[in-house]
């Protein structure tokens, strides 16, 4: 050992401190350190340092904080689809839930008064554009009801959508074909 | 990725590593606080770039973000830079079997200047120390989080241990003398 230099020897003993040092180089070490106090003492320190070291804990993580990554990250995304859906979606659903209120609202005012569109107060030009404008109408709303069957179906809608649209198809079919 | 997988793979993650990373910001920062507004950057960051991080090498890439965000906040803090919080008043005793009141008092004191020396030891040398000493890292996972040779992470905690010994000898000399 008395051919190494001192930064060597500082090496040494902070690898034998730290239990990095391998068998043949500790017994000579060891024999080193019988024999010079310094290495010994300064061994000594470095090995509390080390101990005090590997003894060192994990701090936990706080449970909070987990939550509000949570919060930022898996439930605010699911919010944002949601709300983009709504936006994407909500539009036509609203445009075609309003024309088929008013549809039925119309032909349940000709129901109750006992006025029905005949010949003699409408032309037959007129009753014909009527029906093609409601055919027009009543596929437009299927059309976007299929597209968004998905939004709908994840929706609230269907439970008045479904039998809105069968009761309006019921209207107009007694209303210009007499059913 | 399909978005239930992607749930499923960063609750894994956080479940597998948030101690891990949370203990690393604690003893590289030195106060809880910073380290809780570390972690919670680290994992919002991790479901942003979930999709590009590869999947054996997530653990590195969550490391290395603490890391630099760790170095970052302290940083931004240099200014009015303080040891806060003693870090025995997060950590759990783990002198439960020494009874003597002056074992017990030296293993704290020991325990109080070790945080001190690593507090004032660079970045990088303490971020080295910190992820071999106490999180028990392989050297050929800190190469891959400093993107840094094996021999140069060798060489590197060498001479943490070594400046980490040599502060420790003068927070003792300094607090030995009245």
């Amino acid at each position: 050992m008395k051919e190494k230099t001192k930064s060597c020897q500082s090496e040494l003993l902070l690898r034998m401190a730290f239990g990095e040092l391998g068998f043949w180089q500790r017994r000579r070490l060891g024999r080193h350190l019988k024999t010079c106090d310094s290495c010994a003492r300064s061994l000594a320190t470095t090995s509390r340092i080390a101990r005090e070291l590997h003894g060192k804990t994990r701090v936990p993580c706080p449970e909070t904080l987990v939550n509000d990554v949570w919060h930022k990250t898996i439930a605010e995304p699911q919010q944002n689809s949601k709300r983009a859906e709504s936006a994407r979606f909500g539009r036509p659903l609203a445009l075609a839930l309003v024309a088929a209120l008013l549809l039925v609202v119309v032909a349940g005012i000709y129901r109750h008064t006992g006025q029905s569109p005949s010949s003699e107060r409408f032309s037959a030009q007129e009753i014909r554009q009527a029906q093609e404008d409601t055919h027009n109408a009543l596929q437009i709303l299927s059309r976007v009801m299929r597209q968004n069957r998905q939004a709908v179906e994840r929706s609230m809608l269907p439970p008045i959508l479904s039998p809105l649209e069968k009761s309006m198809k019921n209207t107009i079919q007694s209303l210009f074909y007499g059913g | 990725m399909h978005a239930s997988l992607r749930k499923k793979r960063f609750q894994l993650l956080v479940h597998r590593y948030r101690d891990a990373l949370y203990s690393y910001a604690v003893y590289f920062l030195g106060n809880t606080q910073d380290a809780q507004d570390v972690v919670q950057e680290v994992l919002v960051r991790t479901w942003k770039n979930l999709d590009a991080i590869q999947i054996g090498a997530s653990k590195t890439w969550m490391f290395r973000t603490t890391r630099n965000l760790c170095i970052d906040c302290e940083r931004r803090k240099t200014a009015r830079r303080k040891y806060t919080e003693p870090l025995e008043t997060v950590l759990p005793c783990a002198t439960d079997s020494i009874d003597h009141p002056d074992v017990l008092f030296d293993q704290q004191e020991l325990g109080r200047q070790i945080d001190l020396a690593l507090k004032q030891l660079p970045p990088h040398l303490r971020s080295v120390i910190i992820l071999r000493e106490i999180e028990g890292l392989s050297y050929k996972e800190i190469a891959a989080q400093l993107e840094a040779p094996l021999n140069t992470v060798k060489v590197t905690l060498m001479r943490a241990r070594q400046a980490l010994r040599q502060n420790m000898e003068t927070i003792m000399k300094s607090e030995s003398t009245p």
